[in-house]
């Protein structure tokens, strides 16, 4: 009794581990294949995500390399050395490279800065209002609450 | 009947020819008869040009392979429907679809302003010729659609069979409209800028034709986006494949136009800025058609190299220097005459929505050309694929719909703090609340969090709006609660047109970040009878069955889906195999909820062991997607209604202008 609830044990335990470690093996081979383009023409997809056989080639290539123990970064670069840098589906970030990466965000900046002070600028420019007719004798100027109601009722109809 | 289509076509070259010059000459010279003749040869291209897009209908219709386009794309097998899509199949009928659909709006365009906009019309069809003389030059002499092979024969290659679906039918004339339509407000743009009438008329007369592209652009998207997920079997919907960014490219920017004439209206102010926003769109819609037939970029969009990049890149060139030249021309009148009232206002934020959409437009733009670049510069060819788009673009697109739950709350002129403060506090604190509601539920992951807890704030900005604007009419009017929001709206149809696309927006995002960050995809293999537990699904291989007919071999397997021991539907994940292609094709099942959808796939049988591999991808909140763009169509035709006020005050625009130019 006692045995075969060992056996029941250890044969539970090799079992999770097994799917434990076919889980991580799976997840592995997504990070992999999901950094790999996939040039059968289909459409612009990773090799984790094409549905084209030779997609499904790579993706069973890339699993016995990890089966192998080779490491995700070792077979990544065992790519690119066979096929060249057009294999990744990103450039790297180095060299010019790192160009393509940067510039959406440093146009983005520039553009903004130069929005900021435009905006700051336009701001302060005086406005050339028609002036206003002087005031006449005895009147007295408008009740502040009155003028808060006239500003609402300008952003509302302007909203 | 090919040779009365060439005739046709030079026919409609001779006379768009003439539309321009006579236009052009014109409207210089004033002279009235000259204007009507160049109108009316645009009309005569219009009937010409369908004339020959008729004939090229009839030869695909009646199997004539004797034309050489005809048997490229069309069989004795396809059906009516498809023989009739194939006309736009290829390179040159698609061409021919681009001119005929401008054409038809140059007329669209004649008549309606048959009494109004008269100083501007003559430069306008003058453009829209010029654009038409373009495309039929490329038509005539590099891609003739009724080129003759010299021989029939007995049958034709046929259209590539994952292309016979309505919706590939339907999705190449839906983007088209948008390239086209973007014409319209272009050459009205131009016309200003030649005529001098650089206020606000031009502005207000196309705001229609911009929203008009600008959503058919959107659904050509969809449309393609939706094929895509149905048909392809990878489980998504968007690739930023060159070709697909070209068309997201002007639709980005026809969005900035959209938001920025909004300040020209208000506070005459940006006119360069929209004069510029306006070239680029048309431009990159140009780009677009150039991209497709250029093959200076691989994409499974591109058609066969045709030799066409070289004029189509000319014809760009022409373009961005023709509108850049009339724009620095006419600079000292675009003078904003305006100016703002606070940096904190509406009108900041909506130019720093513009900033976010050129910002991605860039980005977009950026990543495509790229690698024509560094092979330029280094020699290496390398792959911008959508880890470069997704990863560069998230940031961006969260900042901006951060900003459009901003954008509204913030008052036009001059927004003060404690009227930010009142307007704030609900949508941040459900923003909050489902912030922490998202934490419970265990996710954890930054990006998800951040887009969810903004999705959130946005609805929540955009409800309180309808909310508050209705309680405001209900306290003066003392009308119900319905009655004063059904009026609310329709009093105030830009405004809450354009909020209900936000809601739009909004349900499309959550569709985008639920089926990309939450994603779960298995591959397994089962014998008759045996199950399969897929999230919360149960999955039974019950039997398989297969067909076939004069087409194809159809084979499928067929799944009982139940959920929590309730059987909820049968799914049917088969392949295809046409026989005139030689090739499979994978035929998707999807078991759809608002929740997600379960899409199966079936990758192999083995007839021998009886077992079947399948693959199952689970998305999250997909069918937001789709309900966004329903909720976002809506929206548009909201704004786009008539509005008796809007119509009183083009008018008198006009009167201003028709007096100032007098």
């Amino acid at each position: 009794m006692h045995r075969s609830a060992f056996r029941l044990g250890l044969c539970m335990a090799l079992l999770f581990s097994a799917s434990a470690a076919a889980f991580s093996t799976q997840e592995a081979v997504d990070t992999v294949t999901a950094k790999l383009i996939c040039d059968c023409g289909c459409n612009n997809l990773t090799i984790k995500d094409c549905t084209c056989g030779k997609a499904d080639r790579v993706r069973a290539e890339v699993k016995g390399r990890l089966d192998s123990g080779q490491t995700p970064e070792q077979i990544v670069r065992a790519y690119v050395e066979e096929y060249g840098e057009q294999i990744l589906a990103a450039p790297t970030t180095q060299g010019f490279n790192l160009v393509g990466w940067i510039a959406p965000f440093a146009v983005l900046l520039l553009a903004g800065s130069f929005l900021v002070l435009a905006l700051r600028r336009w701001a302060r420019v005086p406005w050339h209002e028609p002036p206003l007719a002087p005031m006449g004798p005895g009147a007295r100027a408008p009740d502040p609450s009155f003028l808060k109601r006239v500003e609402d009722e300008v952003e509302d109809v302007e909203r | 009947m090919p040779q009365f289509g060439s005739l046709c076509l030079i026919l409609a070259l001779i006379a768009s020819a003439w539309s321009l010059v006579a236009s052009a000459l014109g409207a210089l010279t004033r002279s009235r008869s000259l204007i009507t003749s160049g109108e009316r040869s645009s009309l005569a291209v219009t009937a010409v040009l369908g004339l020959a897009s008729s004939a090229l209908c009839v030869l695909f219709l009646k199997d004539r392979f004797d034309v050489e386009y005809v048997a490229s794309y069309s069989s004795r097998a396809m059906p009516a429907l498809f023989k009739v899509a194939a006309f736009w199949g290829g390179h040159a009928g698609s061409l021919l679809l681009w001119v005929l659909v401008l054409s038809v709006f140059s007329a669209i365009v004649i008549v309606q302003n048959r009494h109004q906009n008269r100083g501007l019309i003559p430069y306008v069809v003058a453009t829209l010729s010029g654009i038409t003389v373009f495309f039929l030059v490329l038509l005539n002499f590099t891609s003739d659609p009724f080129d003759l092979l010299g021989f029939t024969p007995p049958d034709g290659k046929g259209l590539n069979p994952q292309l016979q679906t309505p919706l590939m039918a339907i999705h190449p004339p839906t983007l088209y409209l948008g390239y086209v339509g973007v014409a319209v407000p272009y050459a009205f743009a131009m016309a200003a800028l030649l005529s001098g009438r650089v206020g606000d008329v031009w502005i207000r007369t196309t705001r229609r034709w911009t929203l008009f592209a600008w959503l058919f652009l959107g659904v050509g998207l969809l449309l393609g986006g939706y094929w895509a997920y149905i048909e392809l079997g990878w489980g998504g919907y968007w690739a930023w494949d060159p070709v697909e960014n070209a068309a997201l490219m002007p639709w980005l920017t026809a969005t900035a136009f959209l938001h920025s004439v909004m300040i020209q209206e208000k506070k005459r102010m940006l006119k360069v800025w929209n004069m510029s926003l306006i070239i680029l769109t048309f431009t990159l819609s140009i780009f677009g058609t150039f991209l497709t037939r250029s093959g200076v970029i691989s994409s499974v969009h591109a058609f066969a190299k045709s030799g066409v990049g070289t004029v189509l890149a000319l014809f760009l060139g022409t373009v961005i220097t023709f509108s850049v030249t009339l724009l620095v021309w006419r600079l000292p009148r675009l003078q904003s005459e305006g100016r703002l009232d606070s940096f904190v206002s509406r009108e900041s934020s909506f130019l720093f929505n513009n900033l976010l959409l050129v910002g991605i437009c860039f980005a977009v733009f950026w990543g495509t050309i790229f690698p024509v670049l560094s092979e330029a510069v280094r020699g290496v060819k390398i792959t911008v694929g959508p880890p470069f788009f997704n990863t560069v673009n998230f940031p961006l697109a969260m900042a901006l719909l951060a900003l459009t739950g901003i954008c509204p709350l913030i008052a036009w002129r001059r927004a003060s703090a404690s009227h930010l403060m009142r307007v704030f506090l609900y949508p941040a604190s459900l923003a909050m609340a489902v912030f922490a509601l998202l934490l419970i539920l265990g996710i954890r992951e930054l990006s998800p969090l951040v887009a969810f807890t903004l999705c959130a704030f946005v609805l929540g900005t955009m409800f309180y709006e309808f909310y508050r604007g209705s309680r405001a009419r209900q306290r003066s009017t003392g009308e119900s609660f319905p009655s004063a929001l059904g009026k609310l709206i329709g009093k105030n149809r830009r405004r809450y047109g354009g909020f209900t696309v936000h809601v739009g927006v909004v349900f499309i995002l959550m569709g985008v970040v639920g089926s990309s960050f939450f994603r779960q995809e298995a591959t397994f293999s089962l014998r008759r009878g045996e199950s399969f537990q897929a999230g919360r699904y149960t999955i039974r291989f019950q039997d398989t069955s297969s067909s076939s007919d004069a087409h194809m071999d159809r084979f499928e397997a067929i799944l009982a889906l139940s959920r929590g021991g309730q059987e909820v539907g049968l799914l049917q994940p088969g392949r295809n195999f046409y026989k005139s292609f030689n090739q499979p094709s994978t035929e998707v099942d999807i078991y759809s909820t608002l929740r997600e959808d379960l899409y199966f796939i079936l990758i192999d049988f083995d007839a021998q062991s009886g077992l079947a591999t399948f693959k199952y991808y689970l998305n999250p909140l997909i069918n937001w997607i789709w309900i966004g763009w329903i909720v976002l169509f809506a929206g548009t035709h909201v704004a786009v209604w008539p509005d008796s006020r809007e119509r009183a005050l083009l008018a008198r625009t006009r009167l201003i202008e028709e007096r100032t130019f007098a």
